[in-house]
């Protein structure tokens, strides 16, 4: 194993060496454009669907067993507005990490002023003890859309990711590796 | 270059998009199963209507009879079922609160026979004023579908001709989730 991994250094090296300028340039630019093209895709999705993260990971057992952790969903916003029995994923004022529960009530005004309480399928009581302190509902704007699809364990690839960022770091030059020495 | 680091990318993008073109292609199924769920026109009681906390809170009670079984397909991993009371006041065009919910992990948990069922803590019907006496209000039964891969399905019945009552009354010391007043 070591042994196999040495000589895949050496010729990495190797590629790397015997490569001129003008080869060096092109492998350069299509690694580029993968990185481009990644990022067009994902905003073409928010683009799409409204919403400002189209695809999320689940992180709590809260929706369990629905939903657990490391699976991802799919967002869609959409024109509609929010109602009850719905899955929706919100954001909390001042807090990085979005949440995905079930709307359980809505008191609509019109279509921009509603308020909204949601539960987690799996939790006893519902989400007041999670808002910010004195919060008793959530408005419009914390909603980033509504879940459409579903797709299990896949999500697991990045937590793995967050929790131990080597793994990212050498899953990104590994990918480099592949691009910048690859001739085809 | 034919290393084993390339075999194994090779690999592992090959099984990748199979696994994702039979996920879509499990979605398309989905599409072209005929689902029917039969369901009832449930009996509502209001039991009780008192404010609580300067908020017209009402206590029902209602019989479920339903059979959702026919939502599952080979690839829904589980149906969550809900009950939901509507209601309009003068200031709120829309006012939705769930009652109760069930999560069906197969077709046979998804036959219901509920005849006396009660609110559900946490749920409550509470309006956000004093606005309940005499409102007409409706009751749907819900579904939402999560597959295995693939897309979620939902929809609604909804029932409609109930009415609160037009004065407050106490409610019943049987209520579950009955709040001390």
């Amino acid at each position: 194993m070591i042994g196999a991994i040495k000589a895949q250094v050496q010729s990495t090296i190797d590629e790397f060496t015997s490569m001129n300028f003008r080869q060096l340039l092109l492998q350069g630019t299509n690694l580029g454009l993968i990185v481009t093209s990644a990022l067009m895709i994902w905003k073409t999705l928010i683009l799409v669907t409204g919403s400002e993260s189209p695809v999320v990971v689940v992180l709590s057992g809260s929706m369990e067993p629905g939903f657990y952790r490391g699976d991802i969903l799919f967002l869609n916003m959409g024109t509609a507005p929010v109602r009850a029995g719905e899955v929706v994923v919100f954001s909390l004022d001042g807090r990085d990490i979005p949440i995905v529960h079930r709307v359980i009530k809505v008191h609509e005004k019109s279509h921009e002023d509603l308020d909204i309480l949601t539960k987690g399928d799996a939790n006893y009581g519902d989400d007041r003890a999670l808002y910010n302190p004195g919060q008793k509902w959530l408005q419009q704007e914390h909603i980033m859309g509504r879940v459409i699809g579903y797709l299990p364990y896949v999500g697991q690839v990045t937590i793995i990711m967050n929790d131990y960022p080597y793994v990212k770091y050498g899953l990104i030059g590994a990918l480099a590796v592949f691009v910048l020495t690859s001739k085809e | 270059m034919h290393t084993w680091l390339y075999r194994g990318n090779a690999l592992f993008t090959a099984a990748s998009t199979t696994l994702a073109g039979l996920c879509i292609l499990a979605t398309l199924t989905d599409l072209a199963h005929p689902s029917n769920p039969q369901i009832q026109r449930p009996f509502v009681s209001v039991e009780g209507l008192q404010k609580e906390s300067g908020m017209d809170r009402a206590y029902l009670k209602l019989n479920l009879t339903a059979d959702l079984s026919s939502l599952f397909t080979w690839n829904t991993k589980q149906a969550f079922i809900y009950v939901k009371a509507e209601w309009q006041t003068a200031s709120r065009p829309i006012n939705q609160a769930v009652l109760w919910s069930h999560i069906a992990q197969n077709a046979r948990e998804a036959v219901l026979e509920l005849p006396h069922l009660h609110v559900q803590y946490p749920y409550t019907l509470t309006d956000r004023g004093v606005d309940l006496l005499g409102q007409p209000f409706n009751v749907s039964v819900g579904w939402q579908t999560v597959p295995h891969a693939g897309a979620l399905f939902a929809g609604s019945r909804s029932f409609s001709g109930y009415q609160f009552s037009s004065e407050r009354a106490p409610v019943p010391r049987y209520m579950p989730g009955r709040a001390w007043s």
